[in-house]
């Protein structure tokens, strides 16, 4: 059963995943500036931070660098952050006038947080970015899974 | 994955006419009533609806009775599951990165 969930509701994209780890925590890792840009760049991608600032009306400006020397360029602009529970923001590439927004909420339950991310359906210019990248990651991953698959074979 | 499909769904009153048409076939009468559109501006939203492949149309005697196609859903629920896929891969190094923090090992069976 895998933990991500996802699924389209009115409008909106919702995904939603469980943590065992306790609220703050999981909070600090999304707000923090030490913490966020090391785990949100996927496998095969380096980013490059330029700009961090993590707070409402603050800006995340990075660039992240594809396997095949394709540059992404993303700008985060946090629009309102409530500690513990609550962050929103729009993702655009550096011009902004593509974005799509995106409200995260952390929800305590016992020891572990559950977290849920509304994804506004985007306009199609933000589309086609989004697009791009996910082609660029699930591309890249693929790439990586048939790497995998070859050195099976030939390893001892 | 067609962004014209997106930019046809992005219209809230198209959106909620893809919705009713979801329960079944109907004519422009009946999603105009349904939705309070006017009829000119139902059909306006049907054409742009069929343009993006999302609509067909049926002529039964003198009724024309609009339909989803389902083809173009199947590109949406692919590209959701890519997000989340995408997603999943980056929650699951939130989770490594906790674990490390808290100083413990990640151990992706006890992953729910």
């Amino acid at each position: 059963m895998n933990p991500t969930k996802a699924t389209v509701e009115g409008r909106n994209l919702i995904i939603s995943r469980t943590f065992q780890a306790p609220r703050e925590q999981v909070f600090r890792a999304w707000t923090d500036p030490l913490h966020l840009p090391q785990w949100w760049g996927p496998q095969g991608f380096t980013i490059t931070v330029q700009e961090i600032d993590i707070r409402p009306g603050g800006v995340w400006r990075y660039v992240m660098h594809g396997p095949d020397g394709t540059d992404y360029d993303n700008l985060v602009t946090f629009l309102d952050i409530q500690a513990p529970s609550r962050i929103e923001y729009k993702h655009g590439d550096f011009e902004n006038d593509k974005h799509f927004r995106v409200t995260v909420t952390l929800e305590e339950q016992g020891q572990s947080t559950l977290l849920t991310m509304i994804m506004q359906f985007p306009t199609v210019d933000a589309l086609n970015q989004t697009i791009q990248q996910v082609g660029a990651i699930e591309g890249a991953q693929s790439t990586m899974e048939r790497l995998n698959q070859q050195l099976s074979k030939i390893a001892p | 994955m067609d962004t014209v499909i997106f930019a046809a769904l992005a219209e809230p009153n198209r959106f909620r006419i893809v919705e009713l048409l979801r329960e079944g076939p109907l004519t422009v009468g009946e999603i105009a009533a349904r939705t309070g559109l006017r009829q000119p501006q139902a059909s306006k939203h049907l054409r742009v609806l069929s343009e993006a492949g999302l609509v067909m149309v049926r002529a039964d005697a003198n009724r024309r009775i609009y339909m989803l196609r389902p083809e173009p859903f199947f590109e949406i629920q692919a590209w959701v599951e890519s997000c989340r896929r995408v997603w999943d891969d980056r929650f699951n190094r939130l989770d490594d990165y906790l674990h490390q923090w808290q100083g413990q090992p990640a151990d992706p069976d006890t992953r729910e």
